[in-house]
């Protein structure tokens, strides 16, 4: 699975300059993997970097290949990336827009093979009817499904996925998460996920890596071991209840913010 | 769609063909394609001056459609034309180069200094974008807007050889800037459909790719696009497109951007059908304006490019206020 060493990363504008990794070492395990942290801790920096859109030093691997001097090719073949975005416009249709996410595939005709393939990932979404419409035309949450589409269509064996439940009503944020369980499961992915929802990732997760503020890493292991009202306060700066549910899957209950405004 | 813009094109080309100071029956035309023998100085009329005239109308039209739509796309601006990025006012810088100070800059024969001044300079234009493009965190929009800033520094200049020119030089050189087909010659018409045939199985090769420029750059990337590669190689074939039309017939207006926009109502942006409905639409849009141009004055053609900017500056506002209703 994916490991990190000695990352470090800034994000510099004219002079300025703002770290957000210095000497990060992580391992992610195999399977569902969710990263937590508040707003700025650097998680979709880390989620970027390891696909490889940002110039870091350090090295990541994928099963100890560095994946830090892959080809563009290679890396689209190994994994696939879901970014933070808002509503986009296009005039392309859905199907156009899912059919995409093949685009190492793609021939000039789309063959019987990509369509069923996208076919498939749009009924395992429940997004069939909306095949033909155009992409503009749908709500936040749909767009935000059709983009999911996109991402898993590719087959490829790790997926990482920026905050991929918002703009989703409950139902479908549990039927999501459902499916990427399934995911792991059946066809052996493994999935990096960035979410704000920690109740999600209690009940989803089999690994999670907590960011803190300063880019660094607090703490990772099984959700039940990291999440604990501890770290919800020097975390998140939350005073919350923690329930535990009958497989012992911890249910947070907020109280208030540690600063009084 | 597509096989009924071919049809209704090629009888444009027929009857661009047919009008003219002496009208050519249809069945004449067709005697003289099919057969090689034609009625008194018909056979010259048809295959030395009108024939690679009508075919230049549809390459050129096409050469400015595709241009226009790969800028569009991936510029993801849908007013951004070939001539966002000063192509056209270097082209006619160089022309007013040769023109009004007779600069022969590549000692070429005296009827191929303008054209090969104007050449050089939408060339040079596209090599300045496209080593600008080449430069690490440059996007979209810097890209307009160093078009733009190109735009009016060739404007200016030209503004400047305007202002020292004599009468018939700066003749010369406004009938230049409207547009004409009227110079064609079989050997330019060969030139400009050899690069827009070599450019556009380019693009089509790349048709996914393309598509995916639509998105935004970190959808695109995301999916496996390099995107600044892609900005790159299709700024310069787009601009080499662009540049061989200009320097051949002169400035024509607004084909590279009403093509586009028509192909996109029709097909939406696929490119695999985006882009040759763009191209057809440019081939018919600009024969039709070759049609208009003969008909407007009996016995008269009027430069070509006069032609298709009125007929797309109506257009040109029509796409901002419907862009302003939908804000």
């Amino acid at each position: 699975m994916i490991t990190v060493d000695n990352l470090s990363f800034s994000y510099k504008k004219n002079k300025a300059s703002h770290q957000v990794f210095d000497d990060l070492n992580l391992s992610f395990a195999k399977g569902f993997n969710v990263i937590l942290g508040p707003n700025g801790a650097g998680k979709s920096t880390l989620i970027k970097s390891i696909f490889g859109l940002l110039d870091y030093k350090g090295n990541i691997s994928y099963n100890k290949v560095s994946i830090t001097s892959m080809n563009i090719e290679d890396k689209i073949k190994l994994m696939s990336y879901l970014p933070q975005m808002d509503m986009e416009i296009s005039t392309l249709t859905v199907l156009e827009m899912v059919i995409l996410g093949r685009l190492p595939e793609l021939r000039h005709k789309v063959s019987e093979e990509d369509l069923n393939i996208v076919m498939d990932t749009l009924a395992s979404l429940n997004i069939t009817s909306l095949a033909t419409r155009n992409f503009s035309e749908l709500s936040g949450g749909q767009k935000k499904l059709v983009f999911i589409a996109q991402t898993l269509v590719r087959k490829p064996k790790l997926i990482l996925l920026d905050e991929p439940v918002n703009s989703l009503d409950l139902q479908k944020q549990l039927e999501l998460c459902q499916l990427l369980q399934k995911i792991v499961n059946k066809q052996n992915v493994d999935i990096i996920v960035i979410l704000h929802d920690i109740n999600l990732a209690a009940r989803y997760a089999q690994h999670i890596v907590v960011l803190d503020e300063n880019g660094s890493i607090y703490n990772s292991g099984k959700p039940c071991e990291v999440i604990t009202s501890k770290m919800l306060e020097e975390v998140y700066g939350v005073i919350a209840n923690l329930i535990y549910d009958d497989k012992d899957i911890p249910i947070i209950a907020p109280v208030s913010s540690v600063h009084n405004v | 769609m597509i096989f009924t813009l071919l049809i209704v094109t090629g009888l444009l080309v027929i009857l661009n063909i047919s009008i003219g100071s002496s009208h050519i029956s249809v069945h004449e035309i067709l005697n003289v394609l099919f057969t090689g023998a034609g009625d008194g100085h018909n056979k010259m009329i048809i295959m030395d001056i009108r024939l690679p005239m009508a075919l230049m109308a549809v390459v050129v039209g096409a050469s400015l459609g595709v241009g226009g739509c790969e800028i569009q796309t991936i510029l993801r601006n849908p007013i951004a034309s070939p001539y966002t990025l000063g192509i056209s006012a270097a082209a006619s810088f160089g022309a007013a180069m040769g023109l009004i100070l007779n600069a022969n800059l590549f000692h070429v024969s005296d009827t191929l200094v303008v054209t090969a001044n104007s050449f050089a300079f939408a060339l040079l234009v596209a090599f300045a974008i496209y080593i600008f493009s080449r430069q690490r965190q440059i996007g979209k929009t810097a890209i307009i807007l160093f078009g733009v800033a190109l735009n009016f520094l060739f404007s200016s200049l030209t503004m400047i050889l305007q202002y020292i020119a004599n009468e018939d030089e700066l003749q010369s050189l406004i009938f230049w800037n409207f547009g004409s087909l009227l110079k064609t010659t079989w050997s330019k018409f060969y030139i400009v459909l050899a690069v827009l045939i070599i450019c556009f199985v380019i693009l089509f090769k790349n048709a996914w790719k393309l598509t995916a420029m639509t998105l935004d750059d970190t959808k695109a990337r995301s999916i496996g696009v390099d995107t600044a590669k892609v900005r790159r190689t299709v700024i310069f074939i787009t601009s080499l497109l662009s540049a061989i039309a200009v320097c051949f017939v002169g400035t024509i207006g607004f084909i590279g951007l009403i093509a586009p926009h028509i192909a996109r109502q029709l097909v939406g942006e696929d490119q695999r059908f985006f882009m040759p409905l763009s191209a057809l639409t440019g081939a018919f849009v600009m024969s039709l304006a070759f049609v208009v141009s003969k008909l407007i004055i009996r016995g008269v053609i009027l430069p070509i490019g006069l032609v298709t900017s009125v007929i797309g500056i109506p257009f040109f506002i029509t796409i901002i206020f419907s862009k302003m209703r939908s804000m």
